[in-house]
């Protein structure tokens, strides 16, 4: 009996068994009835072992007040409270209830809902302060899509609360970067990469001079192959003569410095022409080349070379 | 990877030769500049959601869909006491609609492979047909009978009743018979030591107090988070034989189980075991809805009494609570406080009558 | 009454349709030769062996079949619409519902349906006059009959099945363990026999004396001692030719096939006229199922197909069949082809001639370059259910007056020897082809009516 939890099983049995002996069963109740009742108590002392010599005077009125109070007894905060992630498991069947309710509404496709920001998982973990698995997590945020793809006409006010209480706090896909602008004196600036080199390029209106680091195209680049590499996003759209570029170019060799070029050449021609986008992106010119030398590893005569196996 | 470079330049070139008629008219002019954004940025409006008119017109034209739906359906012949499959979440069967009828329609009948038996099982079976035995139909809904008793009784007295059905299909039945008995549900897993090693794993899942109306007490909150782990006082498990586990540790626990046996499991792991087909879901269904529904009769039961100012179950002892120290401050608190060695007096003397009960018996 | 006595739990589960499912019937065997058979394990069984079971739509959904266990969505309802299995094993040691799709037998059974053939009992078809024999359903009270059936006592009654077994389709060990039964039934087959005798001699006596003009009434019954009997059974001993019909009669055997005529002018056990409704049945055996094998219980073919535009047809919609064997020499030798009409393998009727003019493409001989493979259309004319419960299926090309009103047409090959206009010589105008080839965007259409403009001037110039 030392054990906090209600012992009440042993009740249940008991009843259960004394379910045909009815008087002893309602000596039990009445017992329980009077110690249940946190008035009767002061009086009910001792009435199993010694017989009450006075007469035992009538109950007073119950005092529902103090019944309110009273703590009857201890019990988990949530249905799921023995699966050992019970919020989690409490936003899973809400959701679910939710989606279930609601699943008549007209949808839209996916690409056209409005795009939002869920929790990321360890976000999540912190929110509902247990370890979900990622599995599982992934299962919820399913359903969030789903219930993010009803009509936004349409969408009660339920679901869009519910929704809420799953975002990320700010707006990360509000913070969209500025859209570069010429500025007042004509000039675009674009800048790019490639393997160590970076460029940055300024290209204005102009009859097709090029100045790269100071130099011509010529002094700079050598060979013809460069030269054509750092002017070909002018030359995939034939505006060779219709602008000035001047480039500064820093690290790397010579290919990595004319691909940085091109690069950069091709953003700040973004500025000017927004419309040649996808032409840009045909010619492979606005595709970023993101390789980069891979480290030299130890054991390794090169990055993944080995050396060579010797017999002894 | 000259030449490579070329080739792709060179390719890329002729596709660009071939897009030319695409490209812009600048192209053939001189001048240049035709849409560039100059540097002062227009205000960009934020996205806003649709006016309220044209949200309360496509709610309309919703409406009135859904009502046409539902008119069609309406129309033909009615097809009366035809089942129903979702009516067994929605409206589960009561302990009093247990019909042979019932439980043979719902497949509790069809149990294993003769060769995969339990001879433990042979006073539930029926007989064997095409290779399976057939439990006894008359046995289940008696023992379903009486599981549904038991439920009833422990949900009257306030006890914590736990529904576990960890296969596929089994998540809606466990959960609704929760909802119903206001018990608890597992559908997913039974993490082993949940009962042996409750206060590590369970720990720290939240916890409170209630009075004995169900209403949560705010201020004891605080005291809970030092508490061991509850532990359920009845287990109803849909499917023994995954969670073997969970039987264990409730007989470690002293922990009474109610089990779903088919003729392949051992009726002895659990406490009350009701012969029936484990594997369909439409039995398990029926199962877990009459125990759910028993055990809503059992809560009607506790709150009636709980209005009248009774408590069906041994009050929590203010002990427990450690709520010694705040008493002067909460005069309520105080006054029962003066109680309390009465209450667990009375509180221990009961399993002295339960003893002496069952010896006489 | 022992169904009163029965619990109310045997009582329910009598009743319940899975106890209702009916047994299994023994799988088809194959045919008892030395010849290789080829014939592939997982081919559709010749008939049916199970039951088939579909479960309604919101049971289905959740893989309710009213089995031990929910089926799997992946193998029933996310693999067809309407899907219908059968039930190998309620549960197996390895705690699985051993099931697999029906959908073979159903659809065929619906193709069948979707015919409009009455079935009819199983007759000889005659390649070499090509005249398919008459319709005759078996559904018709006087061949409607089993041994049991009281129709049998008409006059001219047949029978589709009789008491004894069909000796011509037993092996020598059947036919051991049959001969051990008829040994213990030994003096009932006398007495029989005798009773037999009696009515015999009755009926010569009463013949004796209806040519002797006594008085009929006045006829006691004959009286037959032992050495009368004796001498008889030695007389039948002796004689095969008038044993043989006693024989099939006592035992109430099916009739066995013809005598082989190089045994004709030996002795053997002639066998009385036939009972079985079907001639066929004599040489295959009787069937195995009911003549129509539940397939179509409609009597006759006497159907008027309208057309919604031109009316009542003569002729049903034509059926497209695939070729299945063409026609010509098959194993070293000759055969007629083969096409499946609605899942089930018919032979051509009409291939019977060598060469044949305007026959559908891909029938003589394997042809490849069709596409969709091999086709023609088929006008179904008789079916019926031979005795390995197999359905024979004969049909005819359709005709052109059939296929006319619904717009169809057996494929044409584009012929690659075909002649133009121009190489013909018909036409007066000869075309420059150089020129023609020079300015390639032009259609055909407007270069035709271009030619002929021109001719046509040049003619009336030239008149």
């Amino acid at each position: 009996m030392a054990s906090p939890t209600p012992n009440c099983m042993r009740h249940a049995m008991l009843s259960f068994r004394q379910s045909t002996s009815s008087s002893l069963r309602s000596t039990l109740l009445r017992r329980s009835s009077h110690l249940s009742s946190p008035i009767l108590l002061r009086s009910t002392r001792g009435y199993a072992t010694t017989a009450d010599p006075d007469p035992v005077p009538a109950a007073s009125e119950i005092d529902f007040e103090q019944f309110t109070v009273q703590p009857a007894r201890v019990i988990p905060a949530s249905p799921a409270y023995f699966s050992g992630s019970p919020k989690f498991i409490d936003h899973l069947l809400n959701l679910e209830s939710i989606c279930a309710r609601y699943a008549s509404l007209p949808t839209v496709a996916p690409g056209d809902a409005p795009r939002m920001a869920w929790f990321k998982l360890a976000q999540f973990r912190d929110f509902v302060g247990e370890s979900v698995p990622t599995k599982k997590y992934k299962n919820l945020v399913k359903i969030l899509h789903r219930l993010n793809r009803i009509d936004q006409a349409m969408v009660p006010m339920e679901v869009r609360d519910t929704l809420k209480t799953f975002l990320r706090p700010g707006n990360p896909y509000g913070l969209k970067p500025a859209p570069a602008t010429v500025d007042d004196m004509g000039r675009a600036r674009g800048r790019g990469k490639r393997k160590t080199s970076s460029a940055v390029v300024h290209l204005v209106e102009g009859e097709g001079d090029v100045l790269i680091n100071g130099k011509t195209l010529v002094d700079a680049f050598p060979r013809l192959h460069d030269r054509e590499s750092a002017t070909w996003p002018l030359r995939c759209t034939s505006r060779l003569d219709k602008y000035n570029v001047w480039a500064n170019v820093r690290g790397g060799g010579v290919t990595g410095q004319a691909e940085a070029v091109t690069l950069a050449l091709a953003r700040a021609l973004l500025v000017h022409e927004p419309a040649l986008k996808p032409l840009l992106r045909k010619a492979g010119a606005i595709t970023v080349d993101a390789r980069r030398v891979e480290r030299k590893k130890p054991g390794h005569v090169k990055a993944r070379k080995m050396p060579a196996w010797v017999k002894r | 990877m000259i030449v490579r470079q070329l080739c792709a330049r060179q390719s890329r070139q002729l596709l660009a030769v071939n897009r030319q008629t695409r490209t812009l008219t600048r192209f053939y002019s001189t001048e240049t500049t035709v849409q560039t954004p100059v540097t002062a940025r227009p205000a960009t409006e934020p996205p806003r959601a649709a006016p309220i008119s044209v949200r309360r017109d496509a709610k309309e034209a919703w409406k009135k869909r859904e009502a046409q739906k539902q008119k069609f359906h309406q129309l033909g012949s009615e097809v009366a006491d035809s089942y129903q499959p979702e009516e067994l979440i929605r409206n589960p069967p009561k302990p009093s609609d247990i019909t042979l009828e019932l439980l043979l329609a719902s497949q509790t009948h069809l149990g294993h492979s003769t060769s995969r038996w339990n001879p433990q099982n042979s006073r539930y079976i029926f007989g064997i047909r095409e290779g399976v035995h057939i439990i006894s139909l008359d046995v289940t809904a008696a023992y379903l009978r009486r599981a549904a008793k038991v439920v009833e009784e422990v949900a009257a007295r306030g006890g914590l009743i736990l529904f576990v059905g960890t296969r596929k299909g089994h998540k809606r039945y466990v959960v609704r018979a929760a909802e119903l008995a206001k018990g608890y549900h597992i559908f997913e897993r039974w993490i082993p030591g949940s009962l042996t090693n409750g206060h590590q794993i369970l720990g720290h899942c939240e916890t409170k107090v209630v009075n004995g109306m169900d209403q949560e007490i705010p201020d004891l909150k605080e005291t809970q988070s030092e508490r061991s782990a509850l532990k359920p006082d009845l287990v109803v498990c849909m499917n023994p034989l995954e969670n073997v586990v969970l039987l264990h540790e409730c007989g470690l626990n002293n922990v009474p189980t109610i089990g779903v046996i088919d003729t392949d499991a051992d009726a002895t792991r659990v406490t009350y075991p009701i012969p029936s087909n484990d594997d369909s879901l439409r039995s398990v269904g029926v199962i877990a809805g009459v125990l759910g529904r028993a055990g809503e009769a059992g809560q009607l039961r506790r709150m009636e009494a709980a209005r009248s100012g009774h408590l069906t179950y041994p009050a929590l002892n203010p002990e427990d609570l450690k709520i010694e120290k705040n008493v002067s401050d909460d005069p309520k608190i105080a006054n029962t406080v003066s109680e309390e060695p009465k209450i667990a007096n009375a509180v221990l003397e009961e399993p002295k009558v339960a003893s002496t009960v069952s010896d006489e018996k | 009454m022992a169904s009163a006595r029965i619990s109310p739990t045997a009582n329910l589960l009598r009743k319940s349709r899975l106890f209702a499912l009916p047994q299994a019937l023994k799988t088809p065997q194959d045919p008892p030769t030395s010849r290789h058979v080829f014939e592939s394990k997982t081919a559709t069984l010749p008939h049916p062996v199970r039951a088939s079971i579909v479960t309604p739509k919101s049971s289905l959904a959740r893989g309710d079949w009213g089995l031990k266990r929910p089926l799997p969505a992946k193998s029933t309802s996310s693999r067809s619409s309407r899907p219908v299995v059968r039930i190998n094993a309620l549960d197996t040691f390895e705690h699985v519902t051993d099931f697999e799709s029906a959908a073979d037998h159903t659809t065929t059974l619906e193709k069948f349906q979707e015919l409009h053939m009455p079935l009819s009992l199983p007759s000889k078809v005659n390649y070499a006059t090509s005249i398919v024999p008459r319709h005759q359903s078996p559904f018709e009270s006087h061949v409607d009959n089993t041994n049991t059936s009281k129709g049998l006592e008409e006059a001219g009654a047949k029978q589709f099945r009789h008491s004894g077994p069909w000796l011509a389709g037993q092996t020598q060990a059947e036919f051991q363990s049959y001969l051990k039964q008829v040994t213990k039934k030994k003096p009932e087959l006398l007495q029989k026999l005798r009773e037999r005798f009696v009515a015999k001699r009755n009926a010569e006596r009463r013949k004796q004396a209806q040519d002797n003009g006594e008085d009929l009434g006045a006829l006691g019954s004959v009286e037959i001692t032992e050495e009368e009997f004796q001498a008889y059974l030695k007389s039948l001993r002796a004689d095969p030719f008038s044993l043989g019909p006693v024989v099939f009669e006592l035992l109430d055997l099916p009739s066995p096939p013809a005598v082989p005529s190089d045994r004709i002018g030996h002795k053997y056990y002639q066998s009385p006229g036939t009972r079985l409704s079907s001639a066929e049945y004599a040489v295959s055996g009787p069937p195995k199922t009911h003549p129509s094998a539940g397939l179509s219980y409609t009597r006759s073919h006497a159907l008027i197909y309208n057309h919604p535009k031109f009316g009542p047809q003569a002729y049903q919609r034509p059926v497209e069949a695939r070729i299945l064997r063409p026609k010509g020499r098959f194993k070293g030798r000759t055969s007629k082809a083969i096409a499946g009409v609605g899942g089930i393998a018919v032979e051509d009727l009409n291939a019977m001639t060598f060469v044949e003019q305007g026959s559908p493409p891909g029938l003589a001989y394997f042809d490849a370059s069709i596409p969709g493979g091999a086709k023609y259309w088929v006008t179904p004319i008789r079916a019926s259910v031979d005795s390995e419960g197999r359905i024979g299926l004969a049909s005819y090309r359709a005709s052109a007056t059939a296929k006319a009103p619904y717009s169809i047409e057996d494929y044409k090959k584009p012929s690659l020897t075909s002649i133009t206009d121009v190489a013909r010589g018909d036409q007066r105008f000869v075309p420059r082809l150089d020129r023609t080839r020079s300015r390639g965007g032009q259609s055909v259409e407007s270069r035709g009516t271009e030619d002929i403009a021109k001719s046509l001037m040049k003619t009336l110039g030239s008149s």
